[in-house]
């Protein structure tokens, strides 16, 4: 089996150790024998005419935003059409507030998102720093470190990642985190992500080769490491 | 004289009390509270203790301590007293206990000099209290962006204590974000690496910090690359680029533990030796020369001060203990933790502990950043602990470090004992700690008999 993923923005949107995601998508995958061929991406003109079973994309700082918002809105049309072919796309922070209609800074004008999800961000004046627990519709939890000052508003109907156990989530109001709409994933959870919640990354993969081979499942791995990790971070203090 | 109110002498005679306390118990280091506690009961005492005193301060993410150590030598070397937060407490409450401890108990203190190491998020009220005189700005990377945000957000805080134009600035002047920094008329000396000299060091695919033009936001490019966004760089859009550093190290050469090297300093050739290892401690060298040189110090006396220099306690020294060489190198950030994992040799057995206390950061995200894939050859096991040890487990598992050979011991005296049996006398044994880590660290490393010369 092969599976294709595109790190978006690599070279801009490399903050809080989000590498970190990529590294065991590109693993889990390798330890499976699945051959992986990733390529980064650093303006998305580079995706026209390849295909991707994975889109990543990381947070960065808000001056690299503006320029990769800027770029990232012109292939709006071009996202939708992966969306509806079943790409998984996994977005983080700064790039999941890019999933949505808009980002609207404190200053200067919105950042256009390329409205995948149904969603908008404002920024807001209190940095939401901390460990976060989101648990799942199967009472499975996601951990992981947010960091930002946008709060993210889902619009009604818009699923969830998940419920925030510990943290503030998208907005620290609604009790919310990430989204989910088909195969695209955003959130707010650094730490990294992947590494330590391993279900989820399999579940990622899952997802993006079924778009091309019939299977139900991944060969299993042993995750002792990763669990050991996971647990640990289910119990951490905010 | 420095007109401390009643309340500000009773602030600081209760601040020489607890220091006294704290060093009678041992039950702190007692390098914050007694700061904390007069400062709560007089806000201004830092400001009064401190008033027209020439103050030195140093603030960046990296070196801070070693090159504010440096620079302690070099002025004591040159005949003046110097008063320094030498254990690194850089917050206003550690700054405040070293002004309380340095101070007679009419608030005066009898010294040419404050240097203080100075937080980056500090660096803004100590220059709104009392007027900085030198700022030495190491470098800036990510580093405990929780506490931060962004890098942009922790270079917007040295700005912002670069108060007005009296403060002589000390630049980096390989480092693009301090090397661009936004300051007023300020005099400025930059100080850097020889291009020519030293060799491209960036190992693997490291996460390089972005810079940008300040003239035209055009993204930096380099002729050559020294150590992560470190080097000669140039704008590829306009005429900007590195300036020509008023201090220069070049061709450093490793002889035995000690580096001797050359210094060019206001295009006159000095021949250095010192005992700090490594191309980041060259940096701290050139800092220090560059002060000195705005000082307009002594070189013959600056030159014996560095010389005379001993690293701080898990700041890359080797020590002696039990039989066996032990180098302890603090980790705290992807630019000095992989800079750090490269001069490990295959055959040394690693302890790696890692924290997650406020002092190392609460993220540990950072180990992503880290190029701990150098190690994915390492033919000995790798000890992890502290209280994220199963995080680093599962980094190194990642970088395709042979899983097996991993050992987690949540408790760093286990570990500690672990790697000596592991080691047993042979090569080296290399203990990788982040911040509270390496205090925990100076304990046991005491109850194991090892005679601190510098501790944190």
């Amino acid at each position: 089996m092969k599976i294709s993923i595109a790190h978006l923005y690599a070279p801009y949107l490399n903050i809080y150790g989000d590498i970190g995601n990529i590294i065991t998508l590109v693993n889990r995958c390798r330890w499976r024998s699945i051959d992986v061929n990733l390529v980064s991406v650093s303006a998305c003109k580079e995706i026209i005419g390849q295909d991707f079973d994975i889109f990543f994309i990381g947070g960065g700082q808000d001056k690299q935003q503006e320029v990769i918002a800027q770029d990232l809105a012109k292939y709006k049309i071009e996202f939708e059409h992966r969306v509806n072919d079943n790409a998984v796309i996994l977005a983080i922070c700064g790039g999941y507030q890019l999933l949505g209609h808009y980002y609207k800074p404190h200053a200067g004008d919105k950042l256009p998102g390329i409205s995948i999800i149904d969603a908008y961000t404002e920024a807001s004046y209190t940095r939401m720093i901390g460990n976060v627990v989101v648990e799942l519709l199967d009472k499975s939890t996601l951990v992981g470190f947010e960091n930002h000052s946008g709060k993210t508003y889902l619009a009604a109907g818009v699923k969830p990642i998940g419920k925030v156990r510990l943290g503030a989530g998208n907005n620290g109001g609604d009790g919310f985190e990430g989204a989910n709409y088909k195969n695209v994933y955003g959130t707010y959870l650094h730490g990294s992500l992947l590494p330590k919640n391993p279900q989820f990354a399999d579940l990622l993969i899952l997802k993006a080769l079924q778009r091309k081979y019939d299977i139900n499942e991944l060969e299993p791995l042993v995750d002792e490491f990763e669990n050991l990790a996971h647990n640990l971070a289910v119990g951490l203090k905010r | 004289m420095n007109n401390l109110n009643n309340l500000e002498k009773l602030a600081l005679y209760i601040g020489k009390t607890l220091i006294f306390l704290t060093k009678l118990t041992k039950i702190s280091q007692g390098t914050n509270l007694p700061g904390k506690v007069s400062l709560k009961l007089a806000p201004a005492l830092f400001q009064k203790l401190s008033k027209d005193k020439a103050i030195i301060a140093i603030s960046g993410t990296n070196g801070k301590s070693t090159t504010s150590g440096l620079i302690y030598n070099c002025l004591t070397a040159n005949g003046f007293k110097v008063v320094h937060n030498r254990q690194g407490a850089n917050l206003i409450t550690g700054l405040t206990t070293t002004l309380i401890n340095a101070s007679n108990l009419f608030g005066q203190i009898d010294c040419d000099y404050l240097l203080l190491e100075i937080d980056e998020a500090t660096l803004p009220n100590v220059s709104s209290q009392s007027q900085i005189d030198y700022l030495v700005v190491t470098n800036l990377f990510r580093d405990q962006l929780d506490r931060f945000g962004e890098l942009d957000t922790t270079k917007k805080l040295i700005e912002k204590g670069i108060i007005n134009s009296q403060i002589t600035l000390i630049l980096n002047a390989d480092d693009p974000n301090v090397c661009q920094i936004e300051a007023r008329d300020n005099k400025k000396v930059f100080y850097g690496l020889d291009s020519a000299n030293i060799v491209n060091s960036q190992t693997g695919n490291q996460t390089r910090e972005l810079a940008y033009c300040k003239l035209c936001n055009c993204e930096i490019a380099y002729h050559s690359v020294f150590y992560n966004q470190l080097g000669d760089w140039y704008c590829p859009n306009c005429n900007n680029k590195r300036p020509l550093p008023d201090v220069i190290i070049a061709s450093l050469e490793a002889k035995g533990i000690d580096v001797q090297a050359k210094a060019i300093i206001d295009l006159k050739e000095y021949k250095l030796t010192y005992s700090l290892p490594g191309l980041f401690n060259a940096y701290n060298i050139s800092g220090c020369l560059a002060l000195s040189y705005a000082l307009n110090l002594n070189i013959d006396k600056t030159l014996e001060g560095l010389l005379k220099y001993k690293p701080l306690f898990g700041r890359s020294e080797i020590i002696h203990l039990h039989n066996q060489n032990i180098i302890i190198q603090l980790i705290k950030n992807p630019a000095g933790a992989s800079l750090a994992l490269s001069s490990i040799k295959p055959d040394e057995i690693i302890i790696i502990a890692i924290n997650d206390n406020l002092a190392d950061g609460r993220d540990i995200s950072w180990l992503w950043d880290t190029q701990f894939e150098l190690l994915n050859h390492h033919q000995n096991k790798i000890i992890v602990s502290g209280k994220r040890l199963y995080d680093m487990a599962v980094r190194l598992k990642h970088a395709n470090f042979d899983k097996t050979k991993i050992i987690c011991l949540p408790d760093l005296k286990v570990a500690i004992d672990e790697g000596f049996k592991q080691a047993n006398g042979k090569g080296n044994l290399r203990i990788l700690p982040t911040y509270t880590c390496l205090l925990e660290l100076q304990n046991i490393f005491k109850d194991l008999g090892y005679k601190m010369s510098g501790l944190n």
